[in-house]
C-alpha cells in the first residue's frame, strides 16, 4: 500500500515537473511574439513622440534608450531584463512597469476577486436550480439568461447598468474605485496594499469601507455575470451527468435522502470541471477586465494598458502584455496542479 | 467579438455625423435657390474662371479626428458638402492618426486641418507663428510686406496704433489666404446650482483659476472639479499642455499674471515692470519678504533660476521656445530682476511672463539642469500660488489646500480647497456632475452633452470667450493650381464657398462660433477681414 502511494506521488511529481518544463517554451514563445510584434510597428520612441520631436531629438532619444541598436541585441537584452523582473519604464509617464503591475495589478486582482464572487454567487445556485428542474421552465429560463450573460458584450452590460443604477436611480457611483475623500484617506496609509478593500479595512472607518464596496458593485456585476453564464452551464451539465452516475444511484439505493445525494455526492464532483475551467476563465476575465475597467474607469492593469495604447507607449504595452502572458501561463500551471490533486480522472 | 466603448462611441458619432450631413444636405436641397449661396457660388466661379482654372478642382483635404476630436468627422463632412454644393470642387476627405499626420502634413498634404490654442492671449500669438518667415506651418508662405508689418506691431507700445496695425495686417493676410480661419472655440464649464465664482475665471486669459470658487456660500467648503485633461508633469520646464498649466497657475507664482476677469498681465511677484530706455531690458521690481509655502525665501534669484533652467533644460516637451527673445536674466539685487532681450520693446514679453513658461519655481528644491519629478515638488511643498498640493496622484486625483501666505493677483482662496478628479471618459464626468458627485466640470464635454445639459435641471452651463481656433492650412507649393494666380484663385473660391455659421450651429451646436479673421474675438486687434472679403460667416 505504502509502495503504491509512493509510486503515485513520484508520478504526480514527474507530471508536475513536466508541466513546469513545458511552461518555459510557452512563456518564451509568448515573450518573443510580443517583442517582435511591437518592433514590427517601429521603434517605440518614434511611435510615442514622433509628432512632437524634431528628427535630431528623436535620434538622440532613440540612442539614449538603445533603440537604434540591432533588433537581436535589443531582444537578448529584453529577455535578460525579464529574467531579472525588469519590464522596462513607460515613455508616457516614466513609471517602472513593475510599479504599474503592483499598483494597477492590485486593482485588477481586486476586480477579478469581486467578479468571481458574483460569478459563484449567481452561477452555482442557478446552475443547481437549472439541473434540478431539468428541461422545465426554470431550467429553460436560467439557460436563456446564461447565454445572455455570456454573449452580451461586457461594455454594453456595463453601460446599461450605469445608465440604470448610476444615471437613472442614482444609487451607485458611475466610475472609479472610490470617492475623492476615500482615495485621499487611503493614500495616507503607511502600509498601502492598493487592494482598496484591504486598505479601507485598515483605516477602520466604515464610511470608507462602504464607499469602496459601493464603487465595486457595478464593475463586479458586469464582469461577474460574464463568468456566471459559463458557471451556470457547467454546473448544470455536470450535475445532470453525476446524478446519473453509478455511485449516486448506489447512494440512492442505500436510502440516502435526495437532497443529501445531490449536495454531498453529485454536487461536489460536479464542481471539479469548474476548477478546470477556472484557469481559462482567469484569462477570459483579464480580457473582460480591460473592457470593464475602461467602462468604469477602474484604474486596473487593463485600464492602464488602454491608456498606454492610446498614447502609443509601446514599451509600456510590451511590458504589461508580457506580464499578463506570464500571469496567465502561471495560472494555467497552478490549475493543472489543482486538477492533478483533486480530479481522479487526470492521469499522470 | 467584443468592442471597446471607444469603438461604440465612434460608431455613435459616425451615425450622428451621417445624420447631420444628411440633414444638412436635405436643408440645402430645400433652400437650393438661396440667394446668398448663389451669390457666393457665382463669385467663386468667377474668380476661378478669371484665373483660367478648370473645374471641378480636386481637393485632397486631410483632417484629424484623432487629435481634434471625433467631431472633426462631422465638421469636414459638412465642409466637403459645402464645397461640392457649388459644383466647383471635388473633395476627397482623408485622415490618419495624429503622429503620422503631424509628420506628413508639412511635406505631403496640399490642404489640411489644424487647430491652435494660444500660448498667451495676444494678437501676435495668432499671427507670427503662422505668417513670419520661419513659421511653424512650413507651407511656403514668405511675404516681405507681411513680415515688415509683423515686426512693426511687435514693438508698438501705443495700444491704439498697434490695434490699427493689426487690422491692416489681417486685411493683407485675407487677400492672400495662406490659411483660412474657420471657427473659434468658447470656454465652457458646467457647475452645480450652488456654485458661484466660476464665471469670473472664464476670461480671455484662458486660465482656469480656483481661488474665486465658492460652494453654497460656505468659504470652508471643498470644491470638487472634474476634467478630462491630462497632467504630464508639475515641472513647468517639461510641460506645455492645458492640463499641466492649469495645475501650475493655481500653485506657482509668476512675475506677471492675470487677475480674474482682466486678461491683461498684472504684477504678481512683481511690484512693477517696465522697459529700459533702450527697450532692451524688461526690468521688474519684486515684492519684499516673499516666502514659499515651505518657508524658503522667494526673491529675484528664484526668478533668474527659473528662466535660466527653462533655457538650459530646453526640454522638447516644454515651453522654452517662448523665450526666443530672452537672452539672459540678471539680478542686480534680490528685489530686482532684469530680463535682457534680443530685440527691443517686445510688447509680447509681458504676456510671455504670464504664459506656460512663466511659473516661477523654488531654487532650493528644483534641479537646475534637469526636470524635477512631481513627487519631489509635492513632498517639498514647493508652492507659492493661491494653493498648495497635498495629494498628487497623477491623472487620478489632485488635492489642493489654500495657501495661507498667498495674497496677490488671484486673491486669497474663497473656498476650503479643491479636489480635482481626472476622467478618461467624458460620459462618466457628465454622469457625476448630474449626480452631484462633482461641483464643476472643466474641459471637455462633447457639444451634444453641453447642449443637453443646457436643458437639464440641477446644473448650469457657463460660457466664456475662447482662444482656441480651427482653420485650414494650404501648402502653397503642393496645392492644386498651375501658377500662383491659379492657386490664389482656388483658395479664394474655397473661402467664398464656406459657411461658418452652418458649421458652428449644426456640428458644434453653438460651442464654437464663426472665426472671420486671424485674431479671434475677445483678443484686442480682432477683425472680420476674411468674411468682409469673402462672406461665409
Amino acid at each position: 500500500m505504502a509502495k503504491k502511494q509512493r509510486t503515485s506521488r513520484v508520478a504526480l511529481l514527474r507530471y508536475l515537473g513536466l508541466r513546469l518544463v513545458l511552461l518555459i517554451p510557452t512563456v518564451w514563445i509568448l515573450v518573443t511574439v510580443v517583442f517582435f510584434f511591437m518592433r514590427v510597428i517601429g521603434d517605440p520612441i518614434t511611435a510615442a513622440q514622433g509628432g512632437r520631436l524634431s528628427p535630431e531629438q528623436l535620434e538622440e532619444r532613440k540612442e539614449a534608450a538603445g533603440f537604434n541598436r540591432p533588433v537581436w541585441v535589443q531582444y537578448i537584452e529584453y529577455l535578460g531584463n525579464i529574467l531579472r523582473g525588469d519590464f522596462g519604464v513607460s515613455i508616457k509617464d516614466q513609471r517602472p512597469i513593475t510599479n504599474v503591475l503592483v499598483v494597477n495589478g492590485a486593482a485588477t486582482v481586486e476586480l477579478v476577486f469581486w467578479a468571481l464572487l458574483v460569478a459563484f454567487l449567481v452561477g452555482i445556485p442557478l446552475g443547481r436550480l437549472a439541473a434540478r428542474y431539468h428541461d422545465r421552465l426554470p431550467d429553460v429560463s436560467i439557460r436563456t439568461f446564461a447565454v445572455l450573460f455570456y454573449a452580451a458584450p461586457v461594455f454594453f452590460v456595463g453601460l446599461l447598468l450605469k445608465l440604470l443604477f448610476a444615471a437613472k436611480l442614482n444609487w451607485l457611483p458611475s466610475s472609479g474605485r472610490a470617492s475623492s475623500e476615500t482615495e485621499i484617506a487611503l493614500g495616507k496609509l503607511s502600509h498601502r496594499t492598493h487592494f482598496y478593500i484591504v486598505d479601507a479595512l485598515q483605516t477602520g472607518n466604515s464610511e470608507y469601507i462602504i464607499d469602496v464596496l459601493r464603487h465595486a458593485v457595478l464593475p463586479a456585476i458586469t464582469l461577474g455575470l460574464l463568468t456566471a453564464g459559463v458557471f451556470i452551464r457547467l454546473i448544470r451539465i455536470n450535475l445532470l451527468e453525476t446524478v446519473r452516475a453509478d455511485y449516486v444511484t448506489a447512494a440512492r439505493a442505500r436510502g440516502v435522502p435526495e437532497r443529501k445525494v445531490v449536495s454531498k455526492h453529485a454536487f461536489r464532483n460536479a464542481l471539479i470541471p469548474v476548477v478546470t475551467v477556472m484557469g481559462m476563465q482567469i484569462a477570459l476575465m483579464l480580457g473582460g477586465a480591460i473592457l470593464t475597467e475602461t467602462t468604469f474607469e477602474w484604474s486596473g492593469i487593463g485600464y492602464q494598458l488602454s491608456q498606454y495604447l492610446v498614447a502609443r507607449d509601446f514599451v509600456a504595452v510590451q511590458g504589461i502584455v508580457t506580464a499578463i502572458a506570464l500571469i496567465i501561463a502561471l495560472a494555467s500551471f497552478v490549475i493543472d496542479v489543482i486538477n492533478a490533486l483533486v480530479d481522479p480522472r487526470v492521469r499522470y | 467579438m467584443r468592442k471597446t466603448p471607444r469603438i461604440a462611441a465612434a460608431l455613435a458619432v459616425s451615425l450622428v455625423a451621417a445624420l447631420a450631413v444628411t440633414a444638412c444636405a436635405n436643408k440645402r436641397d430645400e433652400s437650393g435657390d438661396d440667394t446668398k449661396d448663389k451669390e457666393a457660388q457665382s463669385k467663386a466661379q468667377q474668380v476661378l474662371e478669371d484665373a483660367g482654372v478648370s473645374t471641378p478642382v480636386t481637393l485632397n483635404l486631410q483632417y484629424n479626428p484623432d487629435h481634434y476630436g471625433d467631431i472633426s468627422d462631422q465638421e469636414y463632412a459638412l465642409i466637403k458638402e459645402q464645397l461640392e454644393a457649388t459644383g466647383l470642387f471635388k473633395v476627397n476627405l482623408q485622415s490618419t492618426e495624429w503622429v503620422t499626420y503631424n509628420q506628413q502634413r508639412i511635406s505631403d498634404y496640399p490642404v489640411y486641418q489644424l487647430g491652435w490654442y494660444p500660448d498667451f492671449p495676444d494678437a501676435d500669438n495668432y499671427l507670427t507663428p503662422f505668417f513670419d518667415k520661419e513659421n511653424f506651418l512650413h507651407n511656403g508662405f514668405d511675404d516681405a510686406n507681411i513680415q515688415g508689418l509683423l515686426a512693426e506691431e511687435r514693438v508698438e507700445l501705443d495700444e491704439a496704433t498697434r490695434v490699427a496695425q493689426l487690422e491692416n495686417l489681417q486685411a493683407e493676410l485675407a487677400k492672400q489666404l495662406s490659411t483660412i480661419p474657420l471657427l473659434q472655440g468658447s470656454q465652457v464649464a458646467v457647475t452645480g446650482l450652488d456654485m458661484e465664482g466660476v464665471e469670473t475665471t472664464m476670461d480671455a486669459s484662458f486660465q482656469f483659476r480656483f481661488a474665486t470658487f465658492v460652494k453654497g456660500g460656505d468659504p470652508a467648503a471643498k470644491i470638487k472639479v472634474g476634467t478630462t485633461d491630462e497632467v504630464t508633469g508639475l515641472d513647468p520646464a517639461g510641460t506645455y499642455d492645458n492640463g499641466s498649466f492649469l495645475v501650475q497657475t493655481n500653485v506657482f507664482p509668476m512675475v506677471l499674471s492675470f487677475k480674474q476677469g482682466n486678461p491683461v498681465p498684472t504684477p504678481d511677484l512683481a511690484e512693477s515692470c517696465d522697459f529700459s530706455e533702450d527697450g532692451l531690458k524688461f526690468i521688474c521690481k519684486i515684492k519684499p519678504n516673499l516666502k514659499w509655502a515651505n518657508g524658503n525665501t522667494l526673491d529675484a534669484n528664484d526668478i533668474k533660476f527659473t528662466y535660466d533652467r527653462q533655457k538650459g533644460i530646453n526640454d522638447p516637451n516644454g515651453p522654452s521656445s517662448l523665450l526666443t527673445n530672452l537672452e539672459s536674466v540678471t539680478v542686480p539685487d534680490p528685489l530686482t530682476v532684469e530680463f535682457n532681450l534680443g530685440s527691443p520693446n517686445d510688447v509680447t514679453f509681458a504676456q510671455v511672463l504670464a504664459s506656460p513658461v512663466g511659473p516661477v519655481v523654488d531654487d532650493e528644491v528644483f534641479l537646475a539642469d534637469e526636470l524635477t519629478p512631481a513627487n519631489v515638488i509635492v513632498e517639498a511643498n514647493s508652492f507659492a500660488g493661491p494653493y498648495t498640493i497635498t495629494t498628487f496622484s497623477v491623472n487620478e486625483l489632485i488635492e489642493y489646500a489654500p495657501n495661507p501666505s498667498y495674497d496677490s493677483v488671484q486673491g486669497k482662496a474663497a473656498n476650503g480647497g479643491v479636489l480635482m478628479s481626472y476622467y478618461k471618459e467624458s460620459t462618466n464626468m457628465r454622469l457625476d456632475i448630474e449626480a452631484g458627485e462633482i461641483d464643476v466640470v472643466w474641459r471637455t464635454l462633447p457639444p451634444t452633452d453641453i447642449s443637453q445639459l443646457e436643458q437639464a435641471d440641477g446644473v448650469k452651463v457657463l460660457h466664456g470667450p475662447g482662444g482656441e481656433i480651427r482653420y485650414i492650412v494650404w501648402n502653397l507649393e503642393t496645392m492644386p493650381g498651375d501658377s500662383d494666380a491659379q492657386k490664389l484663385a482656388i483658395r479664394q473660391a474655397v473661402a467664398y464657398s464656406l459657411n461658418r455659421t452652418e458649421l458652428a450651429d449644426q456640428v458644434y451646436q453653438g460651442t464654437y462660433t464663426p472665426l472671420c479673421s486671424y485674431v479671434p474675438d475677445g483678443v484686442p486687434g480682432a477683425t472680420e477681414s476674411v468674411c468682409d472679403l469673402y462672406g461665409g460667416k
